[in-house]
């Protein structure tokens, strides 16, 4: 056969092949060993710090779309987060899809299996437009920005929120970013003002965008896509869904750099042809 | 003529008076300032809500034309009107809100979610098509694809061990130079353009999109 070929498959064929292997691992796991990167070590070196009694903002900036890559991030550092013993405060910036995956992570974990309580220890707010306008007017005073809950309880039954005013209350901020860059945008609106504390996750479509925050210091740590949630699962010993997505990745990814070497390989053979050269 | 200096000088003046309230804020601790700048920002979510509001029935009466016309897709538009009501009534109808909570995330949820998931087929399918080494620059973009490909794959570095660190480096030098260059020339960007609507030479966030100066 024609090198040259490889330029006109049908890429159908390619869509097969890549379905096949991002699906059979699903089913029957590899177990392909798994690296801790630094960034993830960071951020459970982070969240271990906040001390006790302490308050924790979880900015779940997420969207159903990339649920597949974010979920699990979130799953397993709301685990960490629910074995210490820290106050966890949940307002939504960025989707109203947010609440709802929020709501579903929670109820997976179970805050009765981590001696937790709803309204003492945890509190979902829910999604409140405006985005980065917004996010000031809660780290200025939550309370005058808030009145209820995602649920409809008033804030003045939420016993979480009597110590809390804002921004200046919290001991770290954990940014969970699924479409667009959020965790910058704490940086910008309360690190620089308040001096607070960020960490984080996003998906591998923004992770590029924030590394240069890591390297600077200004994020603590940053958790890569479903990778990055994988190794927080191993970090916490809680194996769960990105561990088993991992092979399935793998094998993608495998898929896709062989995609490019046959089309190179194609092309060059192609290019060949037309210098008159033989074929191959 | 009056009305005319009226509806384009005083969105003008208030944008550079609520701007340059906001900027000494940043930088002054003035509590009269502050507590106007709370204010503001507490302003900002009605504000939000009810542009949603316009934009939802700008909507409608759009699709609502579309379907009275008979114009080109006009089913679709029958079906996005259809499901806006559908939304909006589930959504605000006291007691539905498990109803709400159980049909969201199963039809505009996994909507979304097979809309993301089908682009890894076109992102391999657009690497074999697109991704052929034809001058440097293809080959240095095809190499930075693979690095990232492999290093970021567990298997990846099963394979060859220094893929996660070929990561690194490229995530740490070559990408953070480039993001830092972008970031960099957006924060100038937005600070020209402010000055620029403040100053009133900016006008297409009044709708005006013919430029003053």
């Amino acid at each position: 056969m024609s090198l040259e070929k490889l330029t006109k498959l049908d890429t159908r064929w390619i869509y097969l092949l890549f379905i096949i292997v991002t699906v059979a691992p699903l089913i029957s796991p590899l177990g392909l060993p798994l690296k801790i990167s630094d960034d993830t070590r960071i951020v459970f070196d982070t969240i271990d710090a906040v001390p006790e009694g302490g308050t924790v903002f979880f900015g779940s900036d997420m969207g159903m779309g990339n649920r597949g890559e974010t979920q699990a991030m979130m799953v397993a550092v709301l685990r960490h987060l629910f074995t210490s013993d820290v106050k966890v405060i949940s307002v939504c910036f960025y989707s109203s899809d947010s609440p709802i995956l929020l709501e579903e992570a929670v109820n997976e974990i179970g805050l009765a299996n981590y001696d937790k309580e709803y309204g003492v220890d945890f509190v979902n707010f829910g999604f409140y437009e405006g985005r980065e306008a917004t996010l000031v007017a809660f780290g200025v005073d939550a309370h005058a920005f808030l009145n209820v809950d995602y649920y409809g309880t008033p804030i003045s039954e939420l016993s979480i929120m009597d110590d809390f005013k804002g921004a200046e209350d919290i001991d770290l901020v954990i940014s969970l970013s699924g479409g667009e860059i959020f965790p910058e945008v704490y940086l910008r609106q309360w690190q620089t003002i308040h001096g607070t504390k960020v960490t984080g996750g996003a998906v591998a479509m923004i992770y590029p965008m924030l590394v240069s925050y890591v390297a600077s210091g200004q994020l603590s740590g940053l958790l890569a896509s479903s990778r990055g949630a994988a190794e927080y699962e191993l970090l916490i010993n809680k194996p769960g869904s990105a561990i088993i997505a991992m092979d399935s990745q793998s094998l993608g990814h495998m898929v896709t750099i062989l995609a490019i070497i046959i089309s190179n390989l194609g092309y060059f053979a192609s290019k060949r042809s037309k210098k008159g050269g033989l074929d191959i | 003529m009056g009305s005319v200096v009226g509806r384009r000088l005083a969105p003008v003046i208030l944008t550079a008076i609520f701007g340059i309230v906001m900027i000494l804020n940043f930088f002054l601790n003035i509590p009269a300032l502050a507590s106007f700048t709370a204010e503001a920002q507490r302003m900002f979510v009605p504000i939000v809500a009810s542009a949603g509001v316009v934009g939802g029935v700008n909507l409608l009466l759009y699709h609502f034309t579309s379907v009275s016309r008979r114009r080109g897709d006009w089913p679709l538009s029958a079906l996005l009107i259809g499901t806006f009501f559908f939304f909006l009534v589930i959504t605000i109808t006291p007691g539905l809100e498990s109803f709400y909570a159980l049909m969201y995330p199963a039809i505009v949820g996994r909507l979304k979610e097979a809309t993301w998931a089908l682009i890894s087929l076109f992102m391999v399918s657009m690497a074999y098509r697109s991704f052929k080494i034809r001058n440097l620059e293809t080959l240095l973009f095809t190499l930075g694809c693979v690095v990232i490909l492999f290093g970021n794959a567990p298997v990846g570095e099963a394979i060859w061990p220094g893929a996660g660190k070929a990561l690194r480096w490229f995530m740490d030098i070559p990408t953070m130079a480039g993001m830092r260059a972008i970031t960099i020339g957006v924060g100038l960007g937005i600070i020209a353009y402010g000055v620029r609507v403040m100053l009133g030479y900016d006008r297409t966030a009044l709708g005006e999109f013919s430029e003053v100066g």
